[in-house]
């Protein structure tokens, strides 16, 4: 469906040509909903940008639907009115002198050859209706809140049907509760419509919860692609582990290489425990252990690996206790169930639900 | 937070703005009173508290049956300022499209060759343009007849109704451009590229999206320059009354000063009446413009620079476009001047360089009349400048930050200064202080007190700084211990300054300018710079009139510079 290859974009900024995309590639089957996730400043919004055709690239070739809409080489820039696309833009972008039913017939009104007017009011009280905004057709657009923009920003960027949609941030201007609603919501939308999906976000869980697929990016490159639980688990690096869900991390050395790309990893504090690498003995590597996947005991656990630690403090927070604790120089967080609750200052022990990841280091 | 709970003590939290609004009482609503007042008082040559003086209707009734006035005054002011500002207003859209959306060099040099003449007085625009655009020695025409071989005068005639437009909407434009840029640049370029993404052509986003979006916008600027316009006095005069132009700030000007018998207070407060209720009704749907526009769109959340528009094969029309404008609007003018100035009359192509001559300027180091009129220019300028900034930021804190009863009249009230033309403020000042015998008519006094009406200058920017600190700055500082008057001066005070220095240099440049108010209440003591040029242009005296226009550009273009560096360094806007 959108298939995109070697896309850079340069930007020239006071003089010095900055950067924004560097070789970035990826493939969205039909149907399906891609998350650009990354910090700001990655080249996410730009990249989406370049798609739209909003911004020109720098180099690359861009495939929409089978359509070729950028090829640097071949000289292609197809204007972004003539992309099949629709966009849900981060300001919603939402036309102050039109009513939102007007907004949403826009895209109709401006096709060639013209559409019925009738056709066109059946299918903009259809996906008015889709987003639940039915009733509120003739409001003048200026007088919307938070989620009622979004809604219809979205209803406008499907009602044509286009072969691709993209959002840009479409939750980072509602609150928190409205975001964790429209979210949820969004996804069901999605599905339904069946709709394919290019969206750019800064939130890992709106990615993990939106998307089949994620591309993690960082400085204008994708550093991990995958389905989100895959990337979730087997983080590529550091920033990718960080970037997506809590990750606790300690450094360590690797000791023995074992079969099947694991190794028993030795940790600064001489204690040593079995993780997934393939890094050769000697190695510096990083583990890391998600606070989920940590349980605490009192007593040393058998069958399942477990590390030694003293408790540095412990926080209730109402549905679960948020236990900090110590191993040598490292500080490690651990989610438990509320009626676990060691006295700061004791000793602890760590049980692994699993095997950690133990990343490559570089020092 | 009002200053009723401000606490027992601090009386100085209710005496402070209130005698702000006294002084704004005083400046505007009783000249505005004493106008109103004189029309309907008479004999019209008597003053309306003098001895003799009773009520009538015979001043309304002489307006009425003035055929002049309707056939010939209104038509002129109507077709004069429809002129001017369609003119501007198309030359200040072009502008500013072409400096804020195309991909245009050199946009910031443009841009200040387009607003500095903002800083040049409209007389001394107006004596260049004669030398540049008189039928019979004109330095276009000199050229034209040069290059087509035409023969007697012209091609070119500034003295027409043409010309007048031309002149005026050349001085105009550059407010307008301000104005229409800031529009252009505060649209949300996501509303445009929404459309696009929509499915629309270019062509189409601009008719449906970016044009309706910023029509509000537009309109504020574009009834603004109509209130301009509609006040203009100095180009009707030089340029509009040799081709027996007659707009009605020129008539009641003649209604005072008449060629022969007595002035006709009556009868020039009569006309003034339904001028400035047309003022005001510009005013009214200024206000209502400038509030849909604020409803509308501003740009919110991460904006991306705006896309620029490629001109293409247009650059070069583009470029001569400008350049034709800002030769006519500020490169001609100066150079003249300042040939003008060095060589009197004669002509580039007559002159021998050798025969500049500084005679001019040196003349007025020993010219008593000079210094008194550089003195009394910057005097007025500047004083009027600190009371309008003082009393307007007051009343600004008052209508922002109090429930004060009456605050909704007060700030209507200085609004409406925006809408008196000038001629007319100084008619109304004349009456009241001929009427009072307080020995300020004729004196630089009476010129400190008429151009300070211009209220609405500082408040609006005040206001706007005001409401840009939350109360809760000032709150912290009574809760600190602080009294009212120490949180206003320690808090309050330094934040809004940058503001309040803008709003001062505006109105310093705009009391440099002024000319209507200092010709109308004009005496031997009282001659500012702006007068003096007039009078040496039509004293015969081109190169000393040229030299002091000159002169005054060099006075504040470093000043200006100076203090907008200094504006822009504190981090405000000028």
């Amino acid at each position: 469906m959108l298939n995109v290859k070697g896309l850079k974009c340069a930007f020239n900024n006071a003089g010095a040509t900055v950067v924004g995309v560097d070789d970035v590639s990826f493939n969205i089957e039909k149907g399906a909903c891609y998350a650009l996730l990354g910090p700001s400043g990655c080249g996410k919004t730009t990249t989406l940008r370049c798609v739209a055709g909003l911004q020109e690239p720098s180099g690359g070739v861009i495939e929409i639907d089978g359509r070729v809409v950028y090829d640097a080489t071949a000289g292609i820039c197809v204007p972004t009115h003539e992309r099949p696309i629709g966009v849900v833009f981060q300001s919603y972008a939402i036309w102050p002198h039109m009513t939102v039913f007007e907004n949403v017939a826009y895209p109709l009104r401006v096709q060639r050859p013209r559409l019925r007017e009738s056709e066109i009011r059946d299918r903009v009280m259809n996906v008015l209706s889709l987003v639940g905004m039915k009733d509120i057709g003739e409001r003048p657009a200026p007088r919307l809140s938070g989620g009622q923009q979004q809604r219809v920003a979205l209803a406008r960027a499907i009602v044509r049907n286009p072969a691709l949609v993209l959002l840009d941030e479409p939750l980072s201007n509602l609150d928190a509760v409205l975001r964790d609603h429209m979210r949820k919501e969004l996804a069901e939308l999605i599905a339904r419509v069946g709709v394919t999906a290019l969206f750019v976000t800064h939130d890992q869980i709106e990615a993990m919860s939106l998307a089949h697929r994620i591309a993690v990016m960082k400085d204008g490159r994708i550093v991990q692609e995958g389905a989100p639980r895959e990337i979730y688990a087997h983080p590529r690096d550091i920033f990718v582990a960080q970037f997506l869900g809590a990750a606790n991390t300690i450094d360590g050395v690797v000791d023995t290489a074992l079969a099947d790309g694991r190794a028993r990893v030795r940790l600064n504090d001489g204690q040593s425990l079995t993780c997934r690498s393939a890094a050769q003995p000697g190695s510096p590597v990083t583990l890391v252990l998600r606070p989920e996947r940590l349980r605490l005991s009192a007593s040393r656990p058998d069958g399942s690996a477990g590390l030694a630690a003293q408790v540095r403090s412990v926080t209730f927070l109402g549905g679960f206790v948020e236990c900090v604790t110590e191993l040598g120089d490292a500080r490690l967080r651990v989610i438990g169930p509320p009626d676990v609750s060691p006295e700061a200052g004791a000793g602890v022990w760590l049980c692994l639900l699993d095997e950690p990841i133990a990343l490559p280091r570089r020092e | 937070m009002s200053a009723s709970r401000t606490g027992r003590g601090d009386w100085l939290a209710v005496a402070l703005p209130a005698a702000g609004a006294l002084i704004a009482l005083y400046l505007i609503a009783v000249p505005l009173g004493m106008l109103v007042y004189a029309a309907f008082r008479g004999p019209a040559d008597f003053l309306p508290m003098e001895p003799g003086a009773q009520w009538t209707l015979d001043n309304m009734r002489a307006i009425v049956s003035d055929d002049a006035l309707l056939t010939k005054v209104l038509p002129d002011t109507l077709i004069f300022v429809a002129g001017t500002v369609t003119l501007s207003t198309l030359m200040a859209l072009a502008l500013a499209w072409l400096i804020e959306r195309t991909d245009l060099r050199g946009r910031t040099f443009w841009f200040a060759l387009i607003i500095y003449p903002t800083l040049i007085p409209v007389v001394v625009k107006a004596i260049a343009w004669i030398l540049l655009m008189s039928p019979n020695a004109g330095w276009a025409n000199l050229a034209l007849r040069a290059l087509t071989g035409w023969s007697g005068e012209g091609p070119i005639n500034i003295f027409s109704m043409t010309g007048l437009i031309f002149c005026q909407a050349l001085s105009t434009t550059p407010f307008v451009f301000l104005q229409m840029s800031a529009a252009l640049r505060s649209m949300n370029p996501t509303l445009e590229e929404a459309s696009r993404a929509s499915g629309a052509t270019p062509l189409k986003t601009f008719f449906k999206v970016t044009l309706p979006v910023l029509l509000p916008g537009l309109l504020a600027p574009v009834i603004l320059v109509t209130l301009i316009t509609l006040e203009q006095f100095e180009l009707p005069l030089i340029v509009g009354l040799p081709a027996r132009i007659n707009i009605f700030a020129f008539r009641i000007y003649n209604e005072l000063n008449p060629a022969s018998g007595l002035p006709n207070y009556g009868g020039a407060a009569a006309i003034s009446l339904p001028f400035l209720a047309l003022g005001l009704l510009a005013l009214l749907a200024y206000n209502r413009a400038i509030r849909s526009a604020d409803k509308f769109v501003t740009i919110t959340g991460k904006a991306y620079a705006q896309t620029r528009i490629p001109l293409g094969r247009w650059r070069l029309p583009a470029y001569l476009f400008l350049l034709t404008f800002v030769a006519f609007s500020a490169a001609l003018p100066t150079v003249i001047l300042i040939w003008t100035s060095l060589f009197g009359f004669t002509a580039p192509g007559r002159a021998n360089l050798a025969d500049a001559s500084f005679r001019a300027y040196a003349s007025f180091l020993n010219d008593p009349v000079f210094w008194r009129a550089a003195r009394n220019s910057f005097l007025v300028a500047i004083s009027s400048a600190v009371i309008v900034t003082m009393v307007g930021a007051m009343i600004a804190w008052i209508v922002v930050r109090t429930k004060a009863p009456g605050r909704k009249v007060l700030d209507a009230l200085t609004f409406m200064s925006l809408g008196i033309p000038s001629v007319i403020a100084g008619l109304a000042v004349m009456v009241v202080y001929l009427s009072f015998p307080v020995g300020l008519y004729g004196t630089v006094g009476i010129l400190v007190i008429a151009y300070s009406y211009r209220l609405a200058t500082t408040t609006r920017l005040a206001r706007a700084s005001i409401m840009q600190i939350g109360p809760e700055l000032e709150e912290a500082s009574r809760a600190s211990g602080a009294r009212w008057l120490t949180t206003q001066t320690r808090i309050l005070l330094p934040l809004i300054t940058p503001g309040l220095l803008s709003s001062f240099l505006l109105l310093f440049i705009i009391g440099m300018r002024e000319f209507t108010i200092p010709f109308v209440l004009y005496s031997q003591e009282n001659v500012v710079m702006s007068v003096l040029i007039w009078q040496l242009f039509q004293g015969g005296q081109p190169a000393h009139s040229a030299a002091l226009g000159v002169m005054m550009i060099a006075m504040v273009l470093p000043i200006i510079l100076l203090a907008r560096r200094y504006i822009v360094a504190r981090g405000g806007g000028a």
